[in-house]
């Protein structure tokens, strides 16, 4: 039998909420002050890593927690040159990378450093036929493969795809993550933004050379404004008091703001060339002395998005499966926004472990006498 | 009254009416034992829910795309006058500025490409000599004779 619901318990239950909603808010007050000490002392990564080549500012890190590679042909993780590339291996459990490791591929991730004024004149063809093919050529003699497997992720992505496209040759699976390949869909607001008639990009990277790391970290803010600039900040005084929760939202944040300036003539290609003019999935792209045609990937591709992402909607990664020759293809869609494509829970639990089982059906076992890995190291300034 | 201002207003009286609505069946929905900071959360979630809406409608509107043009240009206008200033000083003190540093390095990267296509071609070549020698190889050892 339940008690009827007259006046005075409703009070009562009232009465007692609005105690504990103040007295929560007394201890996260008093949790305030070491907030910002646990700001300073998070974490940036989660397995042990090596630099194992440089190329200017540019370092391939050699992942060697794992108990050793079970397969042969290694694996290549490229980043955006946007943010830094700790968000693939955030912290233990929210790591891409730790999944595969895990699993015995040999992992290496990309990081391309911070560019100075010196490195603005650097376009996709020096990154993409210069730094990338080098790197490539280096793991290939390294791991002694003739193809490695390559993990594009944002902007990276693009460029893995692109870097497929003109050498096949050396690709033997690409694994693309939130990759903006077709730049079509008008819905999109940064697709709006960069329109000509709004956006001179040429008048920006003239006068600024790289574009500014805060200038792109505005533009990331206005996408979701009321979401960044009120929920956020009131999702964290709420559970202030939840140390799991705010150990996540530090490392996160710190991540976030973590942003580096980019190229300005790389910025002005991708600006131009695809935001503006969609060349990509026309057969138009030119890099360097080559034009870019997504029909000459062959190797199997595994194309992954987020339903959620607001910067690489999936309208613009979905149509690459269609433009490439590969015959073993594949896409995976999760319920998750652009970085929580990488970090979330959902893409830990269902994601990441289905992807490295797509990978590993893919792979051919490694020798006994290498299994132990290779261990040489370069560098060229 | 122009036609933009009254676009504007009737913007933002949408954004209030969203807010209210949104409100108003909230408030019908609430049962009278809930808690009043369980409420208060229900109520700004739908305020923040039509705030959001009403942002992104807006960030698509020709007003905010010109207004985000027009301060772009003008940040990059003046930082333009800046340069130009600094460089003219520079050089009137016969100091080395930053577009020198451009200028010599778009130089450096110009005889760079020249001497790579270069080399690309020699490439080419070489490779299309070495692909002779092995036909004229694999001929003379088929004829039986040296090449």
């Amino acid at each position: 039998m339940t008690e009827p619901n007259n006046g005075h318990s409703t009070y009562a239950d009232w009465t007692t909420q609005v105690l504990e909603e103040s007295l929560a808010n007394f201890r996260r007050m008093v949790r305030l002050p070491f907030f910002w000490q646990r700001a300073q002392r998070v974490r940036k990564g989660a397995m042990a890593s090596e630099v194992v080549y440089e190329e200017g500012k540019h370092r391939l890190l050699h992942y060697t927690g794992g108990d050793g590679a079970r397969f042969r042909t290694p694996l290549l993780f490229v980043f955006a040159l946007v943010n830094r590339p700790y968000i693939l291996d955030l912290k233990p459990g929210k790591s891409v990378v730790e999944h595969f490791v895990r699993r015995g591929f040999d992992t290496y991730l990309v990081d391309w450093g911070v560019p100075t004024d010196a490195d603005k004149f650097l376009t996709l063809d020096d990154y993409v036929n210069g730094s990338m093919l080098n790197i490539i050529d280096f793991l290939r003699e390294r791991c002694d493969v003739p193809q490695v497997n390559v993990l594009g992720y944002c902007m990276g992505g693009t460029m893995s795809a692109i870097f497929t496209a003109l050498h096949q040759q050396f690709v033997r699976n690409l694994i693309l993550l939130a990759a903006g390949i077709d730049f079509s869909d008008d819905d999109s607001l940064l697709l709006k933004w960069t329109k000509p008639q709004y956006f001179d990009v040429d008048a920006l990277v003239d006068v600024c050379g790289n574009v500014p790391a805060q200038y792109l970290q505005s533009i990331f803010l206005l996408l979701k404004p009321i979401q960044n600039l009120f929920e956020k900040p009131i999702a964290l005084w709420e559970r202030m008091d939840d140390d799991q929760f705010v150990d996540d939202f530090l490392t996160m944040e710190t991540w976030l703001q973590d942003n580096i300036p980019v190229p300005g003539e790389v910025f002005r290609e991708f600006v131009k060339y695809l935001y503006q003019q969609n060349r990509l999935v026309k057969g138009q792209l030119p890099v360097g002395r080559h034009t870019v045609q997504l029909r000459n990937i062959t190797c199997p591709v595994l194309n992954v998005m987020a339903r959620k992402d607001d910067l690489v909607p999936c309208s613009q990664t979905l149509p690459f499966n269609d433009l490439v020759s590969s015959t073993d293809r594949k896409t995976m869609q999760l319920d998750a926004g652009h970085i929580g494509l990488a970090v979330g829970s959902k893409a830990q639990t269902e994601l990441w472990p289905a992807a490295v089982d797509w990978l590993a059906q893919r792979s051919e076992a490694a020798s006994a006498d290498s299994a132990s890995g290779p261990a040489s190291s370069a560098s060229i300034d | 009254m122009s036609n933009g201002d009254f676009d504007q207003m009737k913007q933002f009286g949408q954004l209030w009416l969203e807010m209210l609505s949104r409100s108003g069946s909230l408030f019908g929905q609430m049962k009278p034992g809930e808690p009043p900071p369980e409420a208060a959360r229900q109520f700004r979630g739908a305020v923040f829910k039509s705030m959001a809406d009403q942002a992104d409608q807006f960030m698509r509107s020709e007003t905010f795309l010109q207004a985000m043009k027009q301060s772009l240009d003008a940040a990059l206008n003046f930082q333009k006058q800046y340069q130009t200033m600094l460089t003219e000083f520079r050089h009137s003190t016969e100091g080395v500025a930053s577009t020198d540093i451009d200028a010599a390095m778009t130089l450096l990267r110009q005889m760079e490409s020249r001497v790579l296509d270069r080399l690309e071609n020699l490439d080419t070549q070489l490779q299309g000599i070495a692909e002779r020698l092995d036909r004229l190889e694999t001929d003379a050892e088929t004829s039986g004779t040296k090449p």
